[in-house]
């Protein structure tokens, strides 16, 4: 996810976040800092948070759980003690937060690299408005330090507090993220998937280290932070693993292409136009990553043929010797074990409409890749309106007995509306 | 002082502990030891005291440990959290009641001495058994250093964690809050786990990728598994680091990806190839380089793929290097790709025998292959040990089996 025109709510949030952090700097700057060590320690976890950034397992670039933790943490002692000392208030903690995240930045812009991520603003106001609202419903309009005991009330609020901060977060995400083609609700349940239980690890971290820090002051932040490193660094060997997959099903495609037994480009596009036609269609995150796998290596199987089909349209070849090309492909991963619905979904991309099973799994993507497959073959590297308006009206004559009457729908709003 | 529930819980989680696999990275086989990271917990609770529960971590329950191993392994732990507890109290760790007392940092200072005396004294123990056990083979300075790796610093780490779950448990706000912290570890491992499982979903992508040839030429079936195999075998021997090994393992693997790109009729060609025939084939390891170039952490296995029917006499293809200027990858490669070329059927001979294709490539030592490489491949093959046939793979109905 990076910064995009057209995002409203992403630009809603990152002006909330600006406006709340003048504010509380402001109002930090009229108090004074309470308690320096303490804020410089978290500015440093912060910071260092803000530089481990990783993608979630879901996919979207940007996330620090360790810098969301520390926050929140900071956040949550907002109103308690510290080692025997008042903490700060929020206005200060969210000043530190802010700090921390220009530390993050700097190192990042030092090193030439991109600075500023989508996440950050969405991380300083889940924590800053969920301190405040803790603040205000804790303290019921009493000013001061609300706590005076590390009492039951206490923890129930502060971990009240924080699964508010991971809610809001969750849900701050899930509007700003994803794609703009897809719904708010899939939108959300992908944002479930790919970063819910990180973002359960956060704030529980938060509110350990909030909690710990009434007896272990400003070790609490910096030794409950560690399970938190362990788990950034799971993550980002997780992320890498995935790029080095999707390279790899990228290389079983490019091997075809290689072989000269399909056009340079032809397996991309049709990769590409399968996933806007499925993200048109409502399918969620991880069905979408098998489409597109599955759309990438849909004419491997081509690699059987004794010569190669001529520009390597199997819209030309007959329909049971696509059938077979396509089975041929789905056994190149099958006789590795690996990725069966993939396998399933290049093996039935070939089955005309009328002829697939009512309840296979994969129905939809099969037909999603037949569609996408057909009209590149139709229309090639260079479309134009006509030949475009041509394909279109070749595929609404097959659709309900060769291609699903859905899919061709979703393809003609994908190229309507782009 | 009545300590015995103590002693009996931290027995309970010694015994626990056993039983757990805590991974810090996924796939690099290290597990964690958990015992020094309970013991850093019991240290303020029990001082010295702390070898007592530690000799609980004799039970073992899942996996089927010889009782030697058991008893070493609970009288190591006891002997460590020993030292580690008699070092805490020396340095004036706080023990017992002064534990909320006392500044935090002072108890952090103790424990970090306690902990390098933990370690200490495990490495020792570790470093005199294998010292005396007349089959270990493992130098004393690989022992230490495979103990004093990232897993130490990590047991290290999580060993100060415990410590202050400890103080927070006795501490003002009592156990419950300190139970949270095994949230976020719990899902530090779910992660890991998840990040192996991937791990073996990409092996097996880049299995299919190298046997997406066989579609074409079912004569090569299981080739790239053994000379992947092979040539991890070979450069273990001579000693390579081990990312290395297994980076020339995929090197082998796909080392003849490129052959896809050759027209169908001349790979399944019986008898002898004509002249623009064979130079079609002599293309197919840049066409390999082609096609998984994309792959980013294959960078270092390119090489070994574009380079492999060199010849040490600089008669090779497709640079014609010569000697040294061959990658060593390329090198290792050439050797044991000849082997299983020669040892296995295809379209247009029978296989060879075992003794046949080392009588060959010996004869090409120096030729065609690196002496270095032949020697070593030839004594390793001759220790019997080595090429393991491969049952119900790469195995053609009616071939001989390859002699061990």
């Amino acid at each position: 996810m990076s910064w995009r025109r057209g995002n409203d709510v992403l630009w809603l949030v990152s002006l909330a976040a600006a406006g709340l952090t003048l504010w509380c700097v402001t109002r930090t700057a009229l108090l004074g800092l309470q308690a320096v060590w303490l804020d410089i320690v978290f500015v440093l976890i912060i910071g260092l948070g803000e530089v481990l950034r990783v993608r979630t397992p879901g996919g979207a670039s940007g996330s620090a759980p360790m810098s969301l933790a520390a926050g929140a943490g900071l956040a949550l002692l907002a109103g308690s003690y510290h080692g025997g000392r008042p903490a700060p208030p929020v206005c200060e903690a969210v000043t530190v937060v802010a700090a921390g995240m220009v530390l993050g930045s700097l190192v990042f812009a030092l090193g030439r690299r991109e600075a500023l991520t989508a996440r950050m603003p969405l991380r300083l106001v889940s924590v800053a408005v969920a301190g405040e609202v803790f603040h205000l419903v804790a303290g019921l309009g009493r000013h001061g330090h609300l706590f005076a005991r590390p009492d039951h009330w206490w923890v129930v609020a502060t971990l009240g507090a924080a699964a508010l901060i991971g809610v809001l977060y969750l849900v701050l995400a899930a509007l700003t993220g994803g794609s703009a083609r897809a719904s708010v609700r899939t939108r959300l349940l992908d944002e479930l998937d790919g970063s819910a239980l990180v973002c359960a690890a956060a704030v529980a971290t938060a509110s350990v280290i909030a909690i710990g820090s009434w007896d272990l002051g400003v070790w609490s932040a910096i030794i409950f932070s560690i399970p938190m490193l362990v788990t950034t660094g799971a993550l980002r060997r997780y992320a890498v693993i995935r790029q080095t997959q999707a390279q790899t099903v990228r290389a079983l495609s490019r091997a075809a292409e290689v072989a000269g037994y399909i056009e340079v480009g032809h397996s991309d596009r049709v990769a590409d136009l399968s996933v806007r036609i499925g993200e048109v269609l409502g399918l969620r995150s991880r069905r979408l990553n098998e489409l597109r796998s599955a759309a990438l290596m849909h004419d491997i199987g081509q690699l059987s043929l004794r010569e190669p089909i001529p520009g390597g349209a199997t819209l030309l070849a007959t329909g049971p010797q696509r059938l077979d090309i396509a089975r041929r492909g789905a056994q190149v991963l099958e006789r590795a074990a690996v990725l069966p619905a993939v396998a399933r979904i290049m093996a039935e991309q070939a089955v005309p409409y009328c002829e697939l099973a009512d309840d296979s799994p994969v129905r939809t993507e099969a037909g999603v890749v037949a569609v996408a497959n057909a009209y590149d073959d139709l229309v090639g590297a260079e479309p134009s309106f006509q030949r475009q308006a041509q394909a279109l009206e070749r595929l609404r004559l097959g659709a309900g007995s060769q291609y699903d009457p859905a899919v061709v729908e979703a393809l003609e709003q994908v190229l309507v509306h782009g | 002082m009545q300590r015995w529930p103590t002693h009996l819980f931290f027995a309970a989680l010694f015994v626990i502990g056993q039983q757990l696999r805590l991974r810090v990275r996924p796939s690099d086989g290290m597990a964690l030891s958990v015992n020094a990271i309970i013991a850093a917990a019991s240290y303020p609770l029990l001082g010295w005291a702390a070898a007592l529960p530690a000799l609980a971590s004799v039970v073992q329950l899942r996996r089927r440990v010889p009782r030697e191993a058991r008893l070493f392994n609970a009288a190591t732990a006891a002997l460590s959290a020993f030292a580690g507890g008699v070092v805490y109290t020396v340095t004036g760790g706080p023990v017992g009641a002064q534990i909320t007392e006392g500044p935090v940092a002072t108890a952090l200072g103790s424990l970090v001495v306690a902990m390098a005396a933990f370690t200490a004294t495990n490495v020792a123990m570790l470093a005199g058994v294998m010292y005396l056990d007349p089959r270990s083979h493992t130098p004393m300075a690989q022992i230490v250093r495979r103990a004093v790796s990232t897993a130490t610093l990590q047991q290290w780490a999580f060993g100060f964690v415990s410590f202050m779950v400890a103080q927070l448990w006795l501490g003002s706000v009592g156990p419950i809050a300190s139970l949270l912290i095994l949230l976020p570890i719990a899902i530090g491992q779910v992660m890991i786990a998840r990040g192996e499982a991937e791990q073996r979903v990409h092996e097996a992508t880049l299995l299919a990728l190298a046997q997406a040839l066989e579609t074409k030429d079912p004569y090569t079936r299981g080739h790239g598994e053994r000379v992947a195999a092979g040539s991890r075998e070979l450069a273990r021997d001579l000693g390579w680091d081990p990312a290395a090994v297994q980076m020339v393992g995929y090197a082998g693997l796909l080392h003849d990806v490129g052959k896809i790109a050759v027209p169908t009729g001349i790979i399944r060609k019986r008898g002898p190839l004509t002249s623009p025939e064979y130079e079609s084939v002599k293309l197919h390891p840049l066409r390999g380089v082609e096609v998984v170039r994309g792959i980013e952490f294959l960078r270092d296995a390119l090489d070994g793929i574009r380079h492999h029917h060199e010849r040490y006499d600089g008669s090779g293809y497709p640079t014609g290097l010569a000697g040294d200027q061959i990658p060593l990858f390329a090198r290792l490669l050439a050797v044991v790709d000849a082997y299983d070329a020669m040892t296995t059927a295809r379209t247009y001979r029978r296989p060879r025998s075992h003794e046949e294709a080392l009588a060959e490539l010996t004869s090409g030592r120096g030729s065609q292959f690196d002496p270095v490489q032949v020697d070593a491949f030839v004594a390793l093959a001759r220790q019997g040990t080595w090429p393991r046939p491969q049952p119900g793979r790469g195995r053609r109905a009616g071939a001989p089996e390859r002699p061990r």
